[in-house]
């Protein structure tokens, strides 16, 4: 894959393998993250599919020397999500909520404890985790200070190992 | 030191952080602290293996590949080589297409009649940007724009935001000019520094600034505070007359006109009458003739702006950053941020009853835009 400025510079112009290339390698993961947000997988494939279409009507709103392209489509499909949960829940907060993860749905014991903690929370330990993203990267998506970034994960691993420790043995066995 | 203190640090070992040599010693032998190091790493090891499991789902169908993509703006491609300062380009343009919208006549032409008082804003990061102001009573406009600035903070973290600036002629006085002088900075959250945002505040929204005004003679230095961003330092001189180019301040300059055969779209504005229906800023699209201009307007349709005649179409005349034409019984005017074509015609087809909703997947239909395609696509489009 070439760098991300001759990838966007491709994009800009309308190539759509270059796009398909990117779509192909980012969309299987970006879908991921957002089931974590989301809890339903059919949302998250939506919220997927807008964010990429929405890169490929504006590319414009990327810009290079800001981050990676992969940084960026994170955050939109982040703020897309966002706004699909405030239309879905008008008096909810994405932030403070958690999934209602469907048992069927459950890959595990910690997707299932997983989805009980703060939104903040899962996105950041997943894109950490499962993503890699540097700490400026982390802060960029998620829109908070760099310096934050590791007292939150802290807190973040915090509340999920928590929550996993009081989870009762039956079901731990049972997963 | 005690788990207590270090128990975030642990965390940071498992991100591959450096950590402090007095908690690296403690968590050695700890066996509380490599217990919870190996919970946390666990857990990651964990989310890695649900993630690998839904990753080999299938992919849905790419439904952007079904929709046509706006095409590449010239300010795109030109972005990163363009010679003079992006700002002090953005800022002309946005200023014309300001002017245009308050449709105050003022042509970026060397042969617009009366004197300008040219500014020159200095911001707190050093980068400096034009604002050409027409001084005739009742020509007078202003010169609005956005800039993304960096500020350092008074904890010394470097932070981003917008800085706000909007500037009018309000008096004369032989050399000197009475101007008005809005600001304001608004700070970004680190992440918004890479969103797509239009490079100009509304008149509305420059509004609820406060204006202070100032007495300001070329070849002066203003200077002028803005809170949470530093200083702007204004400097000025009188032009007798708008020019025609971008001057940058290593003197370099980009010329205004159109090429031969070129078809250029910047900014556009859609009036009906004297109602604005539509305000596309920020779309860019030069061509050389070969492609054809979309522009969608909520409940008016979609607008086919073609350099060359087409079926079906009416004949818009060109002035300059202007097209008029008729459709439908009403008049119409589009206003560019520049100069449109040395054609003195342009053609336009009018689809009153277009919706994107018909054709693309994903597209509201209350949702204005534009875009490019070639004629020969179009007009299988509409068969």
């Amino acid at each position: 894959m070439a760098n991300d400025r001759e990838l966007w510079e491709r994009i800009c112009r309308g190539d759509s393998e270059a796009f398909d290339s990117f779509y192909r390698e980012n969309g299987p993961r970006l879908r991921s993250f957002l089931r974590q947000l989301l809890g339903s997988p059919q949302t998250a494939e939506d919220v997927m599919q807008e964010t990429f279409l929405e890169l490929w009507r504006k590319p414009n709103g990327f810009h290079p020397e800001n981050g990676a392209l992969r940084t960026y489509v994170f955050g939109i499909g982040r703020k897309r999500a966002a706004e699909w949960w405030r239309q879905a829940h008008p008096v909810g907060d994405i932030k403070r909520e958690c999934v209602q993860r469907a048992t069927a749905e459950s890959t595990s014991l910690v997707s299932d404890v997983f989805s009980r903690i703060e939104e903040e929370q899962r996105s950041l330990l997943w894109l950490r985790e499962v993503e890699s993203f540097s700490y400026v990267e982390l802060a960029h998506i998620l829109g908070i200070p760099v310096g934050t970034v590791r007292s939150r994960l802290f807190a973040a691993r915090e509340a999920l190992r928590k929550i996993w420790h009081e989870a009762p043995q039956a079901r731990k066995e049972g997963a | 030191m005690n788990c207590e203190q270090t128990a975030e640090v642990v965390s940071a070992l498992c991100d591959g952080q450096q950590i402090p040599r007095d908690a690296a010693e403690h968590i050695g032998p700890c066996e509380s602290c490599r217990a919870l190091l190996h919970k946390y790493m666990e857990m990651g090891t964990e989310l890695r293996r649900v993630a690998s499991l839904q990753s080999l789902e299938i992919l849905g169908e790419a439904r952007w590949s079904a929709v046509k993509q706006i095409a590449p703006h010239w300010w795109q491609r030109g972005w990163e080589s363009m010679r003079i300062p992006k700002f002090a380009f953005v800022s002309l343009v946005v200023g014309i297409v300001l002017l245009a919208c308050g449709l105050v006549v003022v042509k970026a032409r060397q042969r617009t009649q009366g004197s300008v008082l040219m500014l020159t804003v200095k911001s707190s990061d050093g980068e400096t940007r034009k604002c050409a102001l027409p001084t005739e009573h009742g020509n007078r406009g202003g010169c609005f724009s956005v800039k993304l600035v960096k500020v350092t903070e008074a904890n010394g973290q470097v932070a981003h935001g917008w800085l706000k600036t909007g500037f009018r002629v309000i008096a004369q006085d032989g050399n000197r000019f009475q101007i008005g002088v809005r600001t304001g900075f608004t700070k970004l959250s680190p992440f918004e520094n890479g969103k797509s945002y239009t490079f100009s505040p509304t008149p509305d929204e420059m509004k609820t600034l406060p204006e202070r005004t100032y007495w300001f003679e070329p070849g002066e230095r203003l200077a002028i505070d803005v809170p949470n961003s530093g200083k702007i330092e204004v400097t000025g001189e009188a032009l007798d007359h708008m020019p025609a180019i971008v001057t940058s301040e290593n003197g370099a300059e980009e010329p205004m006109d159109p090429k031969e055969g070129e078809f250029r779209v910047i900014s556009p504005v859609l009036l009906k009458g004297s109602n604005r229906v539509v305000d596309l800023e920020g779309f860019t699209s030069i061509t050389n003739g070969t492609e054809v201009v979309i522009v969608y307007a909520p409940g008016e349709g979609r607008f086919l702006l073609s350099p060359s005649p087409v079926a079906g179409a009416v004949e818009g005349v060109v002035r300059e950053n202007r097209i008029t034409f008729k459709s439908a019984g009403s008049s119409y005017e589009f206003l560019m941020a520049a100069p449109i074509a040395r054609s003195e015609h342009i053609w336009i087809l009018h689809q009153q009853d277009y919706k994107p909703s018909h054709k693309s997947v994903g597209i509201p239909d209350d949702q204005a835009f534009a875009g490019n395609m070639s004629l020969s696509s179009l007009l299988r489009a509409r068969n």
